[in-house]
């Protein structure tokens, strides 16, 4: 009986370390950022939701001070302020339509790129320029550039003309002698005109399925071709599922982008408030604006967690 | 009959023969419409994203009589190099920016932070896609939170904090804490794409490394790492980009340093200088801000060159050990 008995701890115990062993190395590893976290996320965090909570005033010499806590920020912003409430519909509605476009945009160019051809990588580097020029600093150059908006405005006059006439008859041909479904065609029309936009939007996308179709092993492929799969068939049962990590990445990057961009409206009106030093309201509104946002990105996880394809 | 059906065999031999034959051909022609295709798709997508940049570029060469010449669109009549650099006037792009010691600092923190945020992003990202352990969901839940929060609201605690310790203004140390700790410029993004990386990739190899006896450690860095350099390289591209480029972090926390963000606003101003008319002044600025344009983003250009090589290196040596 004893014999019996005693493997059964033994194994119990081995699994147990396995299991503590995983734990402890996974702290190990995320310790960088969970200190960080604490440190430069959730305390700001806690004190700007606190702020929210009060009026905040400014004593020199010893900093903020709160008092009078309540909900009065949160009265005054949702139910006073029109004009905070119709940016955040406005870029909920942006958002929403951005979102398909680009992504369906970034993994189309990404697979383009993916393919062998001439100039490869001189393209690879050009489609990489929408990220440079978009932020920061090369983006407040170029943006409200007094020489090169006039010459855009030169050319604008003689192109303008000629390009509504063709988009409109191109428009009623898909509409009436093919049979689309109107809003499509305008919905599509709309993402080509939008093209330079949506390049630049797309840039951080079709860089990261460019990784992640790259990471994807040759073998695989050949052992498909070997099988006699058409390109069609692997692209929906190799390359699709392969990314689809990364489709859920690039989605919620577009999101999170798209929102928390500077020429959000909604950004744009917290920072004016914020660093114009009003940080009660500009805290409130942050705080709601952030809920909202993690709620839409909460249900889009749900969605794609179950259409995504992970190896475990 | 046997004659009969040798006949037949040896036809329906050179039929299939001749069927293999077209399709090839089909195939061929296909390819060749495929390819050309995409040459179009190409230019017009080259096209699209150059040609403003083009027009930036050929303005930052013009000098102030050509955009007041109308014949002038593209190619300027005078070409002007003093927008970027001229020994005798303050009004350039190259001391506009600061001169050399904006960009050699401008380096050292891009460098630094990218390479620290590579490497810890890597590790956190490493940690949340592999191990199972109670709070993995909810610290993921932070770095997405991280990721979405704005971060004008996390500033003033963060700004008061380094205030006490007298960091701020011109010392990178904020920076630096920041990119090690995953919780600098859109951070989040990277541990996000380095826990999906990691996920997509097939367990097999790990598990094999345990069976042998490797630690965790050890697998994470003679096995797992040497497939994700694809990814790193992404990472940090990104990360030197928008780090090069960053004014959100560095006007807040650095704004006494002589960097290319915190310098940038001082291209417009010059342009006041000497006499001129107040049109040809903002004209003349306007040029100079472009050809600053040019000189900020030539580095990233060079090194995006550069890093896309380390991708299909990567490839191939992932290739070889079978991921």
């Amino acid at each position: 009986m004893a014999t019996q008995a005693k493997p059964i701890p033994e194994f119990k115990k081995h699994k147990h370390s396995l299991e503590s062993k995983q734990r402890r190395y996974g702290y190990l590893f995320t310790l960088p950022f969970v200190i960080g976290c604490i440190v430069f996320v959730l305390y700001p965090l806690v004190e700007a939701v606190l702020y929210s909570f009060s009026d905040v005033s400014y004593v020199p010499g010893e900093g903020l001070s709160m008092s009078n806590f309540g909900l009065q920020n949160y009265q005054s912003v949702l139910g006073n302020n029109q004009e905070f409430k119709e940016a955040l519909l406005s870029s909920l509605g942006t958002t929403g339509k951005n979102v398909v476009v680009v992504v369906v945009f970034a993994f189309f160019m990404a697979s383009v790129l993916n393919t062998k051809f001439i100039g490869r990588g001189f393209v690879r580097s050009i489609m990489f320029l929408p990220v440079i020029i978009s932020t920061g600093v090369a983006a407040a150059l170029m943006n409200g550039d007094l020489a090169t908006s006039s010459m855009a405005a030169q050319q604008g006059f003689a192109a303008t003309g000629s390009e509504a006439a063709v988009s409109t008859t191109f428009g009623t041909m898909l509409t009436e002698t093919m049979g689309l479904s109107a809003g499509l065609v305008n919905f599509i029309m709309d993402a080509v005109k939008d093209i330079s936009n949506i390049t630049t939007l797309a840039a951080v996308s079709i860089v990261i399925f460019l990784a992640g179709l790259q990471s994807i092993s040759g073998s695989i492929y050949e052992a498909a071709y070997m099988e006699g799969a058409t390109a069609w068939e692997t692209f929906w049962k190799i390359s699709l599922p392969m990314v689809s990590p990364m489709i859920l990445l690039s989605v919620v990057y577009t999101i999170v982008d798209s929102f928390t961009a500077t020429d959000n409206a909604v950004i744009g009106k917290i920072h004016n408030v914020l660093m114009a030093s009003d940080f009660a309201p500009g805290s409130t509104m942050a705080v709601i604006f952030s809920l909202i946002v993690l709620v839409v990105i909460g249900i889009i996880f749900a969605i794609l967690s179950k259409i995504i394809f992970y190896q475990d | 009959m046997s004659s009969m059906e040798k006949v037949q065999a040896t036809m329906t031999i050179e039929m299939m023969k001749k069927q293999a034959k077209q399709a090839k051909r089909k195939k061929v022609a296909g390819n060749i419409v495929v390819s050309i295709v995409r040459w179009i798709f190409m230019l017009g997508m080259c096209f699209v994203v150059l040609y403003p940049l083009f027009q930036h570029v050929m303005t930052s060469f013009m000098s102030i009589e050509d955009k007041y010449d109308n014949s002038v669109i593209f190619i300027p009549k005078n070409w002007n190099f003093n927008n970027y650099y001229n020994p005798n006037s303050p009004a350039n792009a190259f001391e506009g920016l600061g001169g050399w010691q904006s960009f050699i600092n401008t380096f050292i923190l891009a460098l630094v932070c990218s390479l620290l945020q590579v490497l810890c992003s890597t590790l956190v990202g490493y940690g949340l896609a592999r191990f199972k352990f109670k709070l993995n969901g909810l610290v993921f839940m932070f770095v997405i939170i991280a990721m979405l929060l704005p971060p004008d609201l996390l500033f003033a605690s963060r700004y008061s904090m380094f205030s006490k310790l007298d960091l701020i203004g011109d010392s990178m140390v904020p920076m630096f804490c920041f990119a090690v700790t995953c919780t600098g410029l859109k951070s989040s993004l990277y541990i996000f794409m380095m826990r999906q990386f990691f996920k997509g990739q097939p367990k097999e190899l790990e598990e094999a490394a345990y069976v042998d006896g490797a630690g965790p450690l050890r697998t994470f860095w003679s096995i797992m790492l040497p497939g994700a350099v694809a990814m790193m390289v992404t990472v940090f591209l990104f990360s030197f980009v928008w780090q090069w480029l960053d004014t959100t972090y560095t006007t807040i926390f650095c704004q006494n340093m002589s960097l290319i963000s915190t310098q940038y606003t001082h291209l417009t101003l010059h342009g006041g200088i000497g006499q001129m008319l107040a049109h040809d002044a903002a004209i003349g600025s306007s040029l100079i801000a472009n050809a600053g344009m040019v000189l900020i983003i030539i580095p990233l250009i060079v090194l995006y060159a550069f890093g896309q090589r380390f991708f299909v290196e990567s490839i191939s040596r992932s290739g070889m050990t079978g991921m």
